[in-house]
């Protein structure tokens, strides 16, 4: 009997055999091929991604304002940043509290800026981790959560060293190598340039590139955040690469990745350093209070931009060191990119605008005259609409009978006025419309502000105001809503040079741009340029005596400008309690009421006041006066250099080749500011470009142009 | 059997299958260690303990298994014996004499070695239960039955307390196996499955996560399982999680998976000693220990799996022809049960490799890399080899009739039933 269960246990196991057997027939003969292709694919070793490198951003002559370079970086542990060290209590408070103020030290920038910074990158990675997690079902740990995070970069060798030792001690402190973005010290080309930083969560949520996995954001990516860097940002960013090597150190899978174009400006390097020197030496001198000055130097038949200088400008490689002092300087805002973020009114720059306007309806002719008597309509607006002559104190004579040239050149409002009345606000709008006025000027810059062309149905919606005649006599002098940028500005001084209003291009080889042809016969637009030529060139002009600049080939034209403006807030005060219910006070920098508010309330969260009662001005700037004719203006003067005969008489055959605005804030009405810098300009115009005004005329020397990328 | 034998010269196919596999076990380890490192020091500590392990067999097979009748219970006492300090170890700290090695205390450091109590606890658990079993009273009735399970469940809870999962899924089916052999009755046998089968889930939702993983794992292969688990992980919780089914291939199924390919990659020849991607880079953990059997698999493809097959099946059979030559209950039994532990190691071994079974500890005897289970194994072929020895003397009774014996050819001690036999 138990023989046979011997037998049976012999033939249990032989039926496991069996069994065995069968499965691995199924594993080695059935499945044996494909077995052993994953048996290959074993050794492969995960992929590894290569970064691509940045694009440049070269000037018109090739010269690096910005460019990507090898460098070191502090990192520092996820963990530490997200706060889970402390929280699991690997490190203390106090040890990281001390990493946080050795980083400041270390890095000169700001406690509150290093720890936004970090922040910032613990967001990000928490939203990529939610975006992954959904996507899988499940909760999930990023790399990203296993490393260290930049937070100081842009070290060179000398200060790696020195944070080598200075942060053995931290543990989760790494000097990692890195990437940094240079760029020229040069304060002239700070805002054109823009900034990089590393991906904001909104970046990671609107992503252009999210099709490809080789060009999306990764939340350790960097972006162009203002300027070119953020108007070129697709052309600059290239796709990363990967390659995949196997444990034989084959390789199995190797894609090159695409690095970022170079971006080759239409500015000329030269010209912009020496605008801004410009710039930094003459609106100090000539103002006794200033803010800050831009000028916009214009190619008029291509309109590529060859100078966009916004003064004060700042360190672009002390940036984050200085950040905070930038951003509360109210009076000079140097972190304004003025040439396209700041509009004005543009005062008697549109004057010749007008007058085509008039001219092309037929309200005047290209000799009608009209009487001037310094008021217009005396009996019914009294002083209300006079001409600039019979403004304040200094009491001129009137213009007396004027033509149109005589009007431009004199600035006559009252002709102006009159046009006005006959062509109405949608007539003034509809020209402005043409000379792109209140349109993009398709510079493309992130900064840019379209300016306001008031026109009714604006007005209508925007303002809820009809359209009176006196809004449009207002608009025939370029005041009221009217605001332009100065970009816009040049733009309208190519247009009266050329006829032909054209997009601006901050980038070479930029074609297919919107253009089109303004109205006007040749001898309306030629009474207008000779009204523009007299106003520096005659002596009834009126920039005759500041702006009357002229060589043996050329003159410059132009129109002086003022715009209206008024001492503006630069700081609030608020009145505010806490929880211990002690009143306080709080002065805050800032231009808007609104925004003011909203910094406040990121410092004291807590803060309980009354958003339009506690709140007040603090301060104004300038200093109001009591003054009533002592108004604050702007002064423009926008304009062109015309070919000219030896006998000081214009070529008329020759188009202008070179337009420009300058805007001096607070520089007074008229040309006693912006007048001397524009013939400044004019020169350096001339010196730069040569006697041709060729815009791709080599730098003469190449040195001491070159701001270097530092 | 003595009709039909199977195996003419047991003894000598036990001794040659396992130096085949010795054999194959040495190049394994050679082929992965010397390709991999340049230095074959797991190789040569191999070698050495295949000295000492030939050493034990015939110390083992000198000593005969009447010795071994003879201080059976002692035997089996010394072994629980050694244990306790492990269990204690639990709770009392013994130092760098028991250390904690992965969660487990399994080894007590002596000068010179380390113990493994619980492999010596597999030779005493098979001869203890083989010097109990032989009288017939104590597996007839069931009282008599229940003996040797409580006696069981004493090893069993201190291994389990180490804790040594795979040594207590090898004790089981050596008991059961044994108990069967030794002719225990049928319904006996259905209360007790039927005991197991209740407890099972009880003990199931005592074991840990990741050993309740394991056991799923098996499961968890197929494919189509995982996606449904993906799909509606709350009604397949049971299984696993979600996350375990998505990352199965690079985490809890990583080393199946890989043992797995590494097997089917040597199709039906093999790639050849030494080649292959398996034996050449470390893609598969425990390659020379436990899943030592996907890299015969892997070089030698299914011809080398067959042949070590075929070498267990050898001893198996060989094991199970000296049981049956043999007139003592206590070497029968002491021979099913060396045969027991043997084929419940390979099917384990090999069942886990292959995906059939849960993934344990457990290794591939006389092929594995390590000491103590082969010294362990070495013991019970001596003893397989003692029993070959000893040839039953013709006139003696046919083992497991009436006689109480104790462990010799002759009876010493007539019982009354005996008398009445003759």
């Amino acid at each position: 009997m138990f023989e046979k269960r011997l037998k049976q246990l012999a033939g249990l196991f032989v039926l496991v055999l069996a069994g065995v057997v069968a499965r691995l027939a199924n594993l080695q003969v059935i499945h044996g091929d494909e077995n052993r292709e994953r048996a290959q694919n074993a050794l492969l070793r995960p992929a590894r991604t290569l970064l691509p490198i940045r694009g440049r951003i070269l000037d018109r002559f090739g010269t690096p304002l910005a460019a990507d370079e090898p460098s070191w970086q502090i990192s520092v542990d996820y963990a530490v940043l997200s706060g889970d060290a402390v929280e699991k209590e690997r490190y203390s408070a106090d040890m990281l509290h001390e990493m946080w103020r050795s980083l400041t030290a270390f890095s000169g920038e700001p406690l509150p800026m290093l720890q936004d910074r970090g922040r910032s990158i613990v967001d990000r990675i928490r939203l990529w981790r939610r975006k992954v997690s959904e996507y899988h079902g499940y909760d999930v740990t990023l790399r990203e959560e296993r490393m260290a995070h930049p937070i100081v970069s842009g070290l060179d060798d000398q200060q790696q060293i020195e944070a080598r030792m200075r942060f053995d001690e931290f543990p989760f402190v790494k000097i990692e190598h890195g990437v940094h973005r240079t760029r020229t010290r040069h304060p002239a080309f700070a805002h054109l340039l823009g900034r990089t930083g590393a991906v904001r969560a909104r970046d990671l949520k609107k992503d252009p590139f999210d099709e490809d996995p080789f060009r999306r954001y990764l939340p350790t990516d960097s972006i162009g955040l203002t300027g070119v860097e953020e108007m070129a940002e697709a052309t600059l960013r290239g796709s990363r690469g990967v390659v995949q090597h196997d444990r034989r150190r084959k390789t199995t899978q190797h894609l090159e990745p695409q690095h970022g174009h170079d971006v080759a400006l239409t500015i000329r390097c030269d010209l912009q350093t020496e605008i801004y020197r410009l710039l930094e030496q003459r609106v100090p001198e000539l103002l006794s209070i200033w803010t800050g000055a831009s000028v916009v130097v214009l190619d008029v038949e291509t309109r590529e931009i060859l100078g966009l200088v916004s003064y004060p400008g700042y360190d672009p490689t002390t940036f984050n060191r200085d950040y905070q002092k930038l951003r509360d300087d109210m009076r000079h805002t140097p972190l304004r990119f003025r040439c396209v973020a700041n509009g004005y009114e543009p005062g008697s720059i549109v004057k010749p605008l007008t007058c085509l306007g008039g001219m092309v309806s037929g309200i005047v002719g290209v000799d009608t005259t009209l009487h001037c008597d310094g008021y217009f309509d005396r009996e019914r607006f009294k002083n209300s609409f006079r001409c600039w002559q019979i403004s304040g104190t200094t009491r001129r004579k009137a213009h007396g009978d004027v033509n149109v040239a005589q009007a431009i050149t004199g600035s006559c409002n009252v002709f102006m006025y009159r046009i006005g009345d006959g062509l109405g606000v949608g007539g003034l709008t509809g020209n402005f419309d043409m000379a792109g006025l209140g349109l993009p000027t398709g510079i493309g810059l992130m900064e840019e502000r379209r300016g306001i062309n008031p026109t009714p149905t604006w007005l209508a919606t925007k303002r809820n105001t009809s359209v009176t005649p006196g809004i449009a006599w207002n608009l025939a002098i370029g005041q009221g809503q009217v605001i332009v940028t100065p970009v816009q500005a040049a733009n309208l001084m190519a247009v009266y040079a050329s006829g032909k209003y054209r997009a601006v291009t901050l980038l070479a080889g930029n074609d297919g741009r919107r253009v089109w042809e303004l109205p006007g016969t040749r001898a309306q637009w030629s009474t207008i340029r000779d009204g523009i030529f007299g106003v520096t060139n005659s002596r009834t002009g009126t920039a005759y005596k500041k702006a009357h600049w002229t060589n043996e080939r050329y003159a410059l034209c132009g129109k002086t400008g003022s715009a209206t403006t008024r001492p503006a807030p630069i700081s609030f005060e608020i009145k505010y309690k806490e929880q211990d219910d002690v009143a306080r006070t709080a002065i805050v920098p800032g231009k808007v009421r609104k925004f003011a508010v909203e910094r406040f309330l990121l410092k004291h969260p807590d803060a309980q006041f009354d958003p339009k009662d506690d709140v007040s001005v603090a301060k104004v700037w300038p200093e109001p006066t009591d003054d009533p004719n002592n108004r604050h203006a702007h002064a423009w003067f926008a304009g062109y250099l015309q070919r000219i005969r030896s006998d000081k008489t214009p070529i008329r055959s020759e188009t202008p080749k070179i337009a420009f605005a300058v805007m001096v804030e607070f520089g007074g009405s008229g040309g006693r500011v912006a007048g001397p810098i524009a013939r400044d300009i004019a020169q350096l115009i001339y010196d730069t470009l040569g006697p041709n005004l060729n815009p791709d005329e080599p730098p003469v020397e190449h040195d001491p142009c070159d701001p270097g990328v530092s | 059997m003595r009709s039909g034998r199977i195996i003419a010269s047991p003894a000598r196919a036990i001794v040659l299958a396992v130096a085949v596999l010795f054999v194959i076990g040495l190049l394994c380890i050679y082929a992965t260690e010397f390709i991999q490192k340049d230095r074959p020091t797991n190789t040569i500590k191999q070698l050495v303990f295949a000295v000492v392990g030939i050493g034990v067999i015939l110390f083992v097979r000198r000593l005969g298994y009447p010795w071994f009748a003879r201080h059976g219970y002692i035997i089996f006492a010394c072994g629980v014996f050694l244990l306790i300090p492990l269990a204690l170890a639990r709770f009392v700290s013994f130092g760098e004499l028991i250390p904690n090695r992965r969660g487990a205390y399994r080894w007590i450091n002596l000068p010179g070695f380390q113990l493994q109590p619980s492999e010596a606890m597999k030779i005493a658990y098979i001869v203890g239960l083989a010097c109990y079993l032989r009288f017939r009273e104590n597996y007839r009735t069931f009282t008599g039955l229940m003996i040797p399970i409580a006696a069981s469940f004493v090893p069993l809870v201190l291994i389990l307390l180490e804790p040594d999962l795979g040594t207590v899924l090898l004790m089981m089916p050596v008991l059961a196996i044994m108990l069967y052999a030794a002719g225990a009755r049928p319904r006996h046998f259905a209360m007790l499955a039927l005991v197991a089968f209740t407890t099972a889930p009880v003990l199931f939702f005592q074991l840990q996560p990741y050993q309740r993983l394991r056991i799923f794992g098996v499961a968890l292969q197929s494919t189509t399982l995982r996606a449904k688990l993906i799909e509606d992980p709350e009604r397949f919780a049971f299984l696993g999680t979600k996350r375990q089914a998505m990352e199965w291939e690079v985490g809890a199924g990583m080393q199946l998976v890989r043992s797995k390919i590494a097997l089917g990659a040597g199709g039906v020849t093999g790639q050849g000693w030494g080649n292959g991607t398996y034996v050449e880079f470390d893609l598969l953990p425990d390659e020379h220990n436990d899943f030592i059997f996907a890299i015969i698999g892997h070089q030698w493809g299914l011809v080398g799996c067959l042949v070590v097959l075929a070498c267990y099946l050898i001893i198996v059979l060989a094991g199970l022809e000296l049981a049956a030559g043999t007139h003592d209950p206590f070497a029968r039994l002491l021979a099913v049960g060396v045969v027991a532990l043997m084929a419940t190691q390979v099917t384990i071994n090999v069942g886990m490799t292959i995906g059939l079974m849960p993934i344990t500890g457990m290794t591939l005897p006389f092929v594995s890399y390590g000491g103590s289970s082969l010294l362990t194994n070495c013991a019970a072929i001596g003893l397989l080899l003692s029993v070959a020895r000893r040839k039953p003397y013709m006139l003696s009774k046919q083992p497991f009739e009436f006689e109480e014996t104790i462990g010799r050819d002759v009876p010493v001690r007539p019982t009354p039933s005996y008398r009445k036999h003759f």
